[in-house]
């Protein structure tokens, strides 16, 4: 089945190695996907064989109809005679009725074929697209951190579909076409093999003008292919930087240059229509040369009467037959080159092997909710520390403040308290036990987790705060939006809880979309909190709605916040001043204030910066 | 349909005797390859006599007449599908040409990824219609017309009984092309999905994983998979019904000829060569018949990608020269005034810049100072027109910049953004982008200027370094740098720094201010900026919050008025002695 994508401009930017077309690795690892519809492959295998035999019945008919009853010719003979009227009328019907009959299994055989191949094809491309799914849940942030988002989506979108097409219209039909060519030489040999012979005689011609246009084929696909890369790189380049080309004047220069490219484009374009443009002309001649031939030498035989006529109009009509798979298995090439190409790309995604370490002790029971970073030392980089030697602690059902310049590492340290980097040097221990002895899943089942950017998916408002649990009952969810202020303007909306939330969260404000990110926290019962909070300025009101949502989230969990609201480190049982990397000071807001240090300067700074929200 | 067709219409009168002589080549293969059945035939009637000398010469002026054929479909092909490809190209061009002049607003709208989809895929589609597409309506009509009127004229009764089924195969394509068309876009919509899943799931990725929704994630696009799946099989149901029956239509052909062909030749009222040449021109027409549906997909799929091409070439640029434009103005000397300049943007519910009065004479400097949002960059980025207000007017020299001529005005306003994009070229053809005739001295001295020169240890092959993903990738303040060198070397009578110092570390900022401000003494200086420590160089800072100015005057009478400009002071001064090690 093709859906007529085209292979994608993410697919073309990326450097493509030149695959070779039947890479046997590649094939082997295709078929393990195959294997579980090994049934309904064959099943299809066998239909198309069955199909294509059907195929090659109908010449054979016109044979008998000729040399039995139009043209009467004692010395032919076939299998059907025993059968067969002597009436000539009644022995066309009959020979109607039998044909009519082998249509009608072909069909039936071509819909369940089709149905069978694509049904298999189908399942395939799910499971792949499951694995690469599947694979990129294991694999660890820092991959996302260094991988373009665009890339890992074609892989599970336009890539997988590529490949359907090398499962359903390359493989599926490469495989009818050659069948169908084995059973009409089958059906001539048993006709005449001297007239298959004189036949044959135009192989060696087939083959060299094939041999010619694949090369050409495969070149210029080559070329189209670069052309189209160079096109994507371009045309993006352009449109990123539209601002400069227009301040600058350099829109005719900028447009001068696409021509080119695009000249580049055409020309690869031109080649190939020329390689398409004289094969078929040439390769029909040579059918006809191959009917000419048959004339000629049949021709004589007929004459002769070594040869029946109505042989000789079955090989006639084999004559043309045989040319329409040998073009079309010309045409497939560059199909299969394209989903090679694509399979490779996702191969190469599922061979990136999950970096993370698995627990030691798996689940492993929290007896009390406190948290401890001992002398945590963390880089992205080799040596490039971002946290140096950090310990401190959080008493179960304390509220520790972690305030700092930015770029001081309080948001790694988040990252780290989840698991999403291993790091170097330390402990990090989650109710006096180490975190590495936890699957990762099994720690963070304890975290209710707010992040700066409170990320929305498309779906309902209720699903979106519900997230952390996709069956959370709708009272838990309504009781969270009510804490979080957010039932007034939810039940306001058309549909309520049931609104669908706008692309990236379109019609929300900015502070809305933070009471959702705490509304999402509250559904949960979790011991532990952890909370980015937004720098973002809102309004007073909004402002108040927030502040009044986070007192609610602190009571009874213990709780880590990276801090910008001078209320939340007030309220804090202790504050850890994180500069470069270090904790320098660490201690009651007051005690902090009077020492008259980084704090107080931070602190000061942050009273500024209420009243005038500036940039970071 | 026709309505979206009427873009193509230039291009196919610009191509008119191609298209001509492409359509001929088309016609002449159609009725040449009609020769070669009768040929045929003939020969098998001449074998069925006995008469083999004029069979093997039916037979070889056959070869011959295919020869002749072969030669007119190679030019059919060659000419019809290279116009498309010349069509492709004139329309890429005259795209990008249309999108180069689309001012902000719409690059803000469209994405990057949705405008390359349009340049390259949907035009593809529609050369597919203007290729194939056309190639094979013209081809099927011909073979259809010629076949149909040979058979007839040889034995009109038993091609209509054969081509009996013929009006069940238009009614079936239609009816399956509508299907696959409507079902193709359901499995669209699924794919969207699919993608949006994984785009969703990658941009919400930490809190995901933090609450554990991987299992979730795996079930939610389980669901989107199997949508998928579903409605692939859906157009599967299609084919599977389709494919088949037109198969048993065309075969029904076959067998009624079989039938009722062999009828007529025993009544004497067909030879066998006419029985032959039958078969062979079933064969032509089979062909036709399937290649509707095909046809009927290409042209659905052309006309869609066509009207998402017309929806970009309807956007008018909105910032263009008008038609009053003044002829020439190639001197600017550089006094700007905001006159009662209100902004709004497209689908925002506020006003950006509100009222704003402000001017600054030739020569001057004037620094423009305010909180995120404020509306600082865009105040600025009237100048150039990179906008235009919606109410009020920004004049220049007492000009009103829309009357001057767009390139003029350009020419004379540098214009430096806080966020510059690089070309992947080397950084002498970046900053040469300023002025593309500028000597490799001039593009030195802009570099010196720009302080870029101290960084040349960075950069292997001095200014010479390809950037980009085949070369290095330059930091923020290197990359701001350039820019500064961008605008210098067109030496512009307005110099517009809008935050374009901001990567750079204080230090070299107020550096590379001073030196703007004395390398430039008769250029008017626009210095749009978040830092006191920027702002204060200039003659005259106009304090902006919420789209309006609050306050003007020069960096001490500010100070001395202590509000919102002073506070700011005060909040950069501690936060620069926090940065201190």
């Amino acid at each position: 089945m093709s859906t007529g994508r085209s292979i994608g401009l993410d697919a073309a930017r990326e450097t493509l190695p030149d695959a070779a077309l039947y890479d046997a690795a590649i094939l082997k690892r295709l078929w393990r996907y195959l294997r579980p519809y090994s049934g309904f492959a064959t099943a299809s295998l066998v239909l198309l064989m069955l199909n294509s035999a059907l195929g090659v019945i109908w010449p054979l008919l016109t044979q008998v109809a000729v040399d039995r009853y139009l043209m009467p010719d004692p010395t032919a003979d076939s299998v059907l005679d025993p059968w067969l009227p002597a009436e000539p009328m009644q022995g066309i019907w009959w020979l109607v009725t039998l044909s009519l009959a082998s249509l009608l299994l072909g069909v039936l055989t071509r819909a369940a074929q089709i149905h069978t191949m694509n049904w298999t094809g189908q399942r395939v491309m799910r499971d792949m697209r499951r694995e690469v799914f599947g694979h990129l849940q294991r694999l660890p942030v820092a991959y996302f951190d260094r991988t373009p988002s665009g890339r890992l989506v074609t892989r599970a979108t336009t890539d997988v579909d590529v490949l359907n097409e090398l499962f359903t219209s390359g493989l599926v039909a490469v495989a009818g076409d050659v069948l169908t060519l084995f059973c009409a030489f089958g059906a001539m040999l048993y006709l005449s093999p001297r007239l298959t012979l004189v036949y044959l005689g135009i192989g060696p011609l087939v083959w060299i003008v094939s041999v010619i246009f694949r090369r050409r084929a495969r070149s210029s696909f080559r070329d189209v292919r670069k052309a189209v890369a160079k096109l994507a790189s371009f045309l993006q380049e352009c449109f990123t930087g539209i601002s400069e080309i227009q301040v600058f004047n350099h829109e005719q220069r900028a447009l001068n240059d696409f021509a080119t490219i695009n000249h580049e484009h055409r020309a690869a374009n031109y080649r190939s229509v020329r390689a398409h443009a004289v094969f078929f002309p040439v390769i029909e001649w040579i059918s006809l040369l191959g009917v000419a031939l048959l004339v000629v030498f049949g021709g004589a035989w007929v004459v002769a009467g070594t040869v029946s006529l109505g042989v000789l109009m079955a090989f006639l009509q084999y004559g043309t037959r045989v040319f329409r798979p040998i073009q079309d298995l010309a045409e497939k090439y560059n199909v299969l080159q394209a989903a090679m190409a694509g399979a490779e790309r996702i191969f190469e995604l599922l061979d990136t092997e999950p970096e993370m370490i698995e627990a030691t002790a798996g689940a492993v029971e929290l007896d009390q909710p406190s948290v401890e970073f001992r002398n945590v030392w963390f880089a992205y980089k080799d040596e490039d520390w971002v946290l140096e030697d950090v310990s401190f602690e959080v008493p179960p059902g304390g509220l520790v403040a972690v305030v700092g310049h930015t770029g001081a590492g309080k948001s790694t340290l988040v990252s780290l308290l989840l698991r999403f980097y291993e790091i170097q040097r330390g402990t990090i221990l989650v109710g006096g036990r180490d975190i590495r002895e936890w699957t990762p899943e099994a720690l963070r089942a304890h975290f209710s987790v707010v992040l700066q950017d409170s990320f929305l998916f498309s779906g309902t408002i209720g699903e979106n705060i519900g997230l952390g649990d996709p069956e959370a009952p709708p009272e838990a969810i309504r009781g969270a939006a009510e804490n979080a202020h957010l039932a007034d303007h939810i039940e306001s909306l058309p549909e309520a809880y049931d609104e669908p939330v706008l692309e990236r969260g379109a019609g929300l404000s900015v502070g809305q979309k933070q009471l959702i990110s705490f509304a999402r926290a509250l559904v949960h019962e979790r011991p532990f909190l952890v909370l980015d909070e937004a720098t973002s300025s809102v309004d007073p009101d909004t402002e108040r709605k927030i502040r009044d949502t986070l007192s609610k989230l602190f009571v009874g969990r213990t709780s880590i916040v990276i801090a910008h609201r001078l209320s939340t480190i007030r309220r804090a049982d202790s504050i850890v001043v994180l500069h470069r990397g270090r904790v320098i000071e660490h201690g009651g807001h007051d005690d902090l204030l009077a020492r008259d240090g980084v704090y107080a300067r931070l602190h000061k700074l942050q009273s500024l910066a209420e009243a005038v929200p500036m940039p970071q | 349909m026709l309505a979206t067709l009427r873009t193509l219409f230039p291009y196919l009168l610009r191509y008119r005797w191609r298209y001509a002589g492409g359509l001929t080549s088309l016609l002449f293969r159609g009725v040449l390859a009609a020769g070669v059945p009768l040929l045929i035939g003939r020969a098998v009637d001449h074998l069925a006599a006995g008469e083999q000398e004029a069979a093997v010469d039916a037979a070889l002026l056959a070869l011959g007449i295919a020869a002749c054929k072969g030669i007119a479909q190679y030019a059919m092909r060659w000419i019809l599908i290279t116009i498309s490809r010349d069509i492709e190209y004139d329309l890429r061009n005259d795209i990008s040409a249309h999108l180069v002049t689309l001012d902000r607003t719409f690059y803000e709208r469209y994405r990057t990824g949705d405008l390359m989809a349009r340049v390259t895929n949907d035009l593809a589609q529609v050369r597919s219609l203007l290729g194939p597409g056309l190639m094979y309506t013209a081809e099927i009509a011909v073979v259809i017309v010629t076949v149909l009127s040979i058979m007839a004229w040889t034995d009109w009764l038993l091609t209509l009984v054969i081509f009996a089924p013929m009006p069940l195969i238009s009614l079936a394509v239609g009816h399956f092309g509508r299907r696959t068309h409507e079902q193709f876009q359901t499995v669209q919509k699924h794919f969207s999905g699919i993608s949006v899943r994984v785009q969703e799931h990658l941009a919400g990725l930490r809190m995901l994983r933090a609450y554990n929704q991987g299992p979730a994630e795996v079930g939610r696009f389980a669901a989107a998979n199997a949508d998928y799946v579903e409605a692939s099989l859906g157009l599967v149901r299609i084919w599977r019904s389709f494919y088949p029956l037109l198969e048993l239509l065309v075969g029904l052909t076959g067998i009624s000829l079989l039938g009722f062909g062999s009828w007529r030749v025993l009544q004497g009222a067909m030879t066998v060569g006419t029985f032959t040449m039958f078969i062979y021109f079933l064969a032509m027409l089979a062909w036709p018949m399937i290649g509707m549906g095909v046809v009927v997909n290409i042209t659905q799929r052309g006309v869609a990608s066509l009207g998402r091409l017309n929806e970009l070439l309807n956007h008018r640029p909105r910032i263009a020269d008008a038609p009053g434009v003044l002829k020439s103005q190639d001197h600017v000397r550089g006094t700007i005034e905001w006159h009662s300049v209100s902004v709004q943007f497209p689908r925002a519910s506020g006003y950006a810049v509100r009222d704003v009065s402000l001017s600054v004479l030739e020569g001057m400097s004037l620094a423009i100072i305010g909180p995120v949002g404020s509306g600082k960059s865009t105040l600025a980025s009237l100048v150039p027109r990179l906008y235009d207000p919606t109410h009020g007017e920004v004049v220049i020299d007492g000009v009103d910049v829309r009357r001057l001529p767009l390139e003029a005005l350009r020419k004379q306003v540098g214009y430096v953004p806080q966020e510059t994009f690089l070309f992947s070229r080397s950084i002498a053809d970046n900053i040469r982008l300023g002025r593309p005739d500028a000597s490799m001295e001039e593009v030195e001295e802009a570099a010196r200027l720009s302080l870029l020169d101290t960084d040349e240890d960075n950069f292997p092959d001095g200014l010479d370094t390809l950037v980009g993903e085949r070369g290095i990738t330059l930091s923020g303040g290197q990359k701001q740098r350039v820019a500064l060198a961008r605008a210098l070397l067109r030496d512009p009578a307005v110099l517009v720094l809008d935050d374009s110092t901001s990567s750079l570390d204080a230090e070299t900022e107020h550096e590379l201010l001073d030196r703007m401000r004395h390398a430039t003494h008769e250029r008017t200086l626009l210095i749009v900026t978040h830092r006191v420590s920027s702002a204060r160089l200039a003659d005259r800072i106009a304090v902006m919050d919420a789209g309006r100015i609050v306050d003007s005057g020069s960096h001490r009478s500010l100070l001395a008025r202590g509000g919102l400009y002073a506070r700011i002071h005060e909040r950069q001064r501690i936060e620069e002695e926090l940065a201190k090690p």
